[in-house]
């Protein structure tokens, strides 16, 4: 019951930021000089005409605000500007399952590897591993993503010749792009982790947990693990936040045919409606994975109450 | 009396801190005897968490270092033991429970998990028969509903009833050794007395030796057998109980015995607190530690630390040592200052 | 206050009657004065300066950062000028370059010369058109963009000491024959001005909104903290990609140049517009949770007015955790810029950012020939400098840590 509730409540907040986006790029399309309404910019004879047909450019702009708004709330995004023959929504459609393969593959790879790393070098402090792991988490989260890819490829493409340099469709296209896209977050989740657990193990609890006579390892596994797991969930969020703009670059880089570089080409070439379909999109993206990772922390911690 | 089932001899232990080297504690020797209630008193700082989380192995070696001394427990050097080996002597043999419940309890875990945990390692319990175990155990120490609320979470249980789980934790291997680090401080009055009678209640019923570490002599006095006073890290006096508080020669003894609000005192009577501040146990002085706050202190006093001194009470329950050098002289002249003492 | 020592009827005198009451007290001030506290300041410093990491990450920002502000004055060849028939995409050389200013001039001053031995106002007219082109197409003006008053003078510094003289191509050219050694020094002023100016803005805009909906809290606190979930849920770098993609169109560019705005600045400023969402919320709930502080109670006790207590009190408690966002959110632009860059939409030609480098790097990779030089010098000075300021943050945010004190 409280759960219905604060899923609904959630639903409603989720409905007046993307109302609130729309509007925000509705005016922005409009207001800006040299935007795509209102410059003097060439667009195809047959593009220019169901422009002018859907959007009623003669119309007062309420009539127009409110007709584009019904058409956006029926997902119908209208045509993309510059891709002729090609509707914002299939544009969308096609692109949004590449990019999320590489994402959740990006995101697991992130977490698998950045928690090992962070539990050993919590639990062996000081070591060799400790500092080895730290430093490879600090040259993930430093060094940008792009950058990162082009050594990568520089590396692991033409000079041994490892993976393929660019495209999409077989497993082996996936590995090092999402590889690329998950190290920041690897190295980000293995300090989150490190710091969590270490803040875990100086609370009383640790010691009564030893004082009952646990070995080691079940202390760390049952008694530190959960409530170090914590930072990392709360990290999820801004997590997926930048798994999707980290695929922006990446998708350029490699070549692949997500939505990310559907969306930086729309934004390159001011192809607007596909620039605004791809960024509602997102944004209702983003905010069902911030309601998941709120959701997750509750269950993970039984002492915080669902608001 | 028998024999000790805990000895422990010159125990030394210091902290490397940034600011510099923290002697905790600096030869601490006392017994343990079956059945007993030792009572360990003394101020924040003056070593008796640190003496006896050393006796369990549960001081960090970096930044903590026993320095020397030992631990005989069962024919063993617990000091000397391995985490591994320790294992089988926390919580099954030697049980400890802590000041503050709240934080003491896994606040991710259930009340359940970490009552069965204990009896499952160490017994061998099934998890039925752990699940079993622990709600009797609860109702022991007078959870009601136990068998219910054994499911939930420590945040939702009241800080007497978390020590009461936190006493049956410690019961559920029936260990020979209690230790319990100030376990009333962070309860109030009425819920201190109850947890007093529940531990007294246990030991009669179970034969099993108490520590008790506290700063409050209502408490010693309530409950201990043997008391033992430690100031800088170190043993000032020990005896028994009544012999304590009948007649003290330890001057910081002293002091905390004419502390102590009495109702029978007048009103309007100026309570004696002891003037000065604890010592830094980063700098201790050469002698006596409590120098700087003593009003019977001579230059003697100063030049080395006192040697324990033993003398047979008119009890027969043993014997009393103090570690001051003038103290027969304040107890038979009864003075109050340092001018009146007969100088050597 | 009542200074007679009390009367007792006890069996023991109270001996502490002897001294009166004022110099007891004076003797607990005095053992209380000779305690000497340690500030959260110079305690964190003297931490810090022990974590070597630190220090050697702050020397190496320090040396980037003196770099950067005096590059206008190092003898380097020009960041913009294009060679692409000389030098095209050059691996490192040694070979010495000069800048041909010298030659410039003394073409200049004779035809000067010429000018003062001219009599026919014909010929005059034609001589000085020519002067005039000259002075336009001179080297200052051509090698370098647009600079600033301050960068100009530094130029003209460099000019009077080192002369024509120039730090060959070491770290190569690019594919339009620029020096790419000199593009990364030109580079960095850009990459690290965004990340001070935006990081500000974002300061400024953020603890100003986090201090007061933390300080009045109820229904202000309610209404600004809605605001900033709603925002927080709106994917502003999406947004700013979007807005960016007209920034470019002419005549929005055009615009603003009417204006007299930068379009760096702006830039910098809609950068700064999305960061300071954390730092309002963070400083919002430190001081949320430092008003029920006792401490602040006790100020109130002892009469400290509203202003005294939000600045004496507040403000200098909030300051340590501001310095740890700080430190988080100044890598974090950088490193937006440098992707907004690499994606095309930053930084414009002619000016020059580090992910505009790396991007230009990316573009020459083909399996035939590896063009290293293009992306492994830029992309190790974006990476050090992130790296340093990573490992700086680390170092200050422990260093400030009351809980890792004796480790």
């Amino acid at each position: 019951m409280q759960l219905l509730v604060f899923l609904l409540r959630r639903l409603g907040w989720m409905l007046i930021t993307v109302w609130v986006v729309f509007t925000l790029s509705f005016f922005l399309m409009r207001a800006i000089p040299g935007g795509p309404l209102n410059g003097e910019r060439v667009l195809s004879e047959s593009v220019r005409a169901q422009l002018e047909q859907r959007y009623n450019l003669d119309d007062p702009l309420f009539v127009q605000y409110t007709t584009h708004l019904w058409n956006t709330i029926c997902f119908d995004f209208g045509p993309s500007y510059k891709l002729q023959d090609f509707t914002v929504n299939e544009v969308l459609a096609q692109g949004f399952p590449v990019s999320a393969a590489l994402g959740i593959l990006g995101m697991t790879f992130a977490i698998l590897l950045g928690m090992t790393a962070g539990v050993v070098s919590a639990v062996r402090r000081t070591s060799i591993y400790d500092f080895s792991f730290m430093l490879l988490a600090t040259l993930g989260i430093a060094i940008p993503s792009f950058v990162l890819a082009s050594m990568a490829i520089v590396l692991f493409v033409f000079y041994f010749q490892i993976f393929p340099a660019a495209g999409w469709g077989e497993l082996k296209q996936i590995v090092l792009p999402a590889m690329c896209l998950g190290a920041p977050f690897a190295g980000y989740i293995a300090r989150l982790t490190r710091t969590g657990m270490l803040e875990i193990l100086s609370n009383d609890f640790i010691r009564t947990a030893y004082a009952k006579g646990l070995s080691t390892q079940t202390v760390i596994l049952r008694h530190a693990l959960r409530g170090s797991i914590l930072p990392v969930v709360s990290y999820l969020g801004p997590a997926c936040a930048g798994i999707l703009t980290g695929s922006l670059v990446l998708e350029k880089i490699f070549a692949i045919p997500g939505m990310g570089s559907h969306f930086i080409e729309a934004a390159l070439q001011r192809d607007f409606t596909l620039g605004m379909g791809a960024l509602l999109t997102y944004t209702v993206l983003l905010y069902v994975m911030n309601t998941l990772v709120d959701l997750s922390y509750c269950i993970i911690d039984p002492r915080v109450v669902l608001e | 009396m028998g024999q000790p089932i805990l000895q422990v001899k010159n125990l030394a232990v210091e902290f490397v801190t940034d600011d510099g080297i923290v002697r905790a504690v600096n030869d601490i020797s006392f017994d343990l005897y079956p059945g007993e209630t030792l009572g360990i008193v003394g101020e924040s700082g003056s070593g008796k968490s640190v003496t006896n989380l050393t006796v369990l192995g549960l001081i960090p070696q970096p930044p903590g270092r026993v320095v020397s001394g030992e631990a005989l427990f069962a024919e063993q050097d617990l000091l000397k033991l391995s985490h591994r080996q320790f294992q089988t002597v926390r919580g099954k043999r030697i049980a400890m429970i802590f000041q503050d419940p709240m934080t003491a309890l896994n606040p991710f875990l259930t009340i359940q998990d970490q009552l069965t945990e204990v009896s499952m390692l160490h017994l061998g319990h099934t998890r039925y028969q752990a699940i079993k175990h622990a709600v009797e155990l609860l109702e022991l120490v007078g959870i009601p509903a136990a068998a219910s609320r054994i499911t939930e979470y420590p945040h939702q249980f009241s800080g007497g009833m978390r020590q009461r789980v936190m006493i049956a934790m410690a019961l559920s291997c029936e260990p020979d050794i209690l230790i319990a680090d100030e376990p009333t401080t962070a309860l109030d009055v009425t819920i201190q007395a109850q947890i007093l009678d529940l531990l007294k209640a246990m030991q009669d019923e179970r034969g099993m030796a108490i520590i008790f570490i506290t700063h409050d002599l209502g408490v010693v006095a309530s409950i201990c057998d043997r008391v033992m006073v430690m100031y800088g890290g170190r043993k000032v006096e020990q005896a028994d109980t009544k012999t304590l508080f009948a007649s003290a020669r330890h001057p910081y003894t002293l002091g905390l015995l004419h502390s102590a609000p009495r109702w029978d005192q007048a009103q309007q009577t100026r309570l004696q607190a002891i003037q000065g501040q604890p010592p830094d146990m980063m700098n201790l002085p050469a002698g006596c530690a409590f120098v700087p706050r003593c009003q019977w202190k001579t230059d003697e006093c100063s030049a080395a630390v006192p040697e324990l001194i033993s003398i047979t009470t008119e009890t027969s329950e043993g014997s009393h040592v103090f570690a001051c050098i003038h103290a027969d002289q304040i107890h038979q002249t009864g003075s109050t200052s340092s001018e009146e003492l007969p100088h050597a | 206050m009542n200074q007679t020592p009390a009367t007792t009827t006890d069996a023991q005198p109270d001996k502490l009657s002897k001294r009166t009451e004022l110099q007891r007290l004076a003797e607990v001030m005095s053992e209380a004065r000779t305690q000497q506290g340690v500030s959260l300041w110079s305690d964190g410093w003297k931490r810090l300066k022990h974590n070597r990491v630190s220090m050697i990450s702050l020397w190496t920002l320090v040396v980037i950062v003196v770099l950067a502000i005096v590059t206008p004055a190092l003898p380097l060849q020009s960041p913009i000028f294009q060679n692409v028939k000389q030098r095209e995409l050059l691996p490192p050389e040694f070979k010495t370059f000069k800048l041909g200013i010298a030659e410039y001039d003394e073409t200049l001053a004779s035809k000067r010369q010429e000018l003062k031995q001219m009599s026919t106002p014909d010929d005059r007219a034609a001589l000085e058109a020519e002067i005039e082109g000259l002075e336009a197409r001179h080297p200052i003006n051509v090698y370098w963009n647009d600079p600033n008053f301050i960068s100009q003078a530094m130029i003209e510094f460099r000019i009077f000491v080192f002369g024509d003289y120039c730090i060959p191509s070491i770290c190569g050219t690019d594919k339009l024959g620029r020096d790419v050694l000199s593009r990364v020094c030109w580079g960095s002023r850009v990459s690290l001005a965004c990340g001070l100016v935006a990081t500000l803005v974002s300061l400024l805009i953020g603890v100003s909104y986090g201090a007061i909906a933390g300080y009045f809290g109820g229904r202000i606190d309610n209404i600004m903290m809605r605001i900033i979930d709603v925002a927080y849920s709106i994917p502003f770098i999406f947004i700013v990609i979007f807005i960016m993609s007209f920034l470019s169109a002419p005549a929005v560019s055009d615009t603003l140049r009417a204006y007299k705005i930068n379009q760096i600045t702006v830039f910098f400023l809609m950068i700064g517009a999305i960061y300071w969402l954390t730092m309002a919320r963070v400083v919002r709930g430190q001081v949320l949770s430092l008003k029920n502080e006792q401490f602040i109670d006790a100020a109130k006790t002892i009469g400290t007015s509203q202003w005294g207590i939000i600045f004496k009190h507040l403000v200098p408690n909030v300051m340590g955790i501001v310095i740890v966002y700080l430190t988080l959110t100044i890598p974090a632009v950088i490193r937006f810029e440098a992707f907004l860059s690499f994606l095309g939409m930053g930084v414009q030609a002619p000016d020059i950012s580090w992910g505009m480098l790396v991007n230009e790097g990316i573009q020459v990779i083909t399996p035939i020939r590896i063009y290293w030089w293009m992306i492994i010098f830029s992309g190790f000075a974006l990476a050090l400098t992130l790296f340093s300021l990573n490992f700086l943050g680390d170092g200050v945010r422990d260093a400030l840590d009351p809980k890792l004190k004796n480790r």
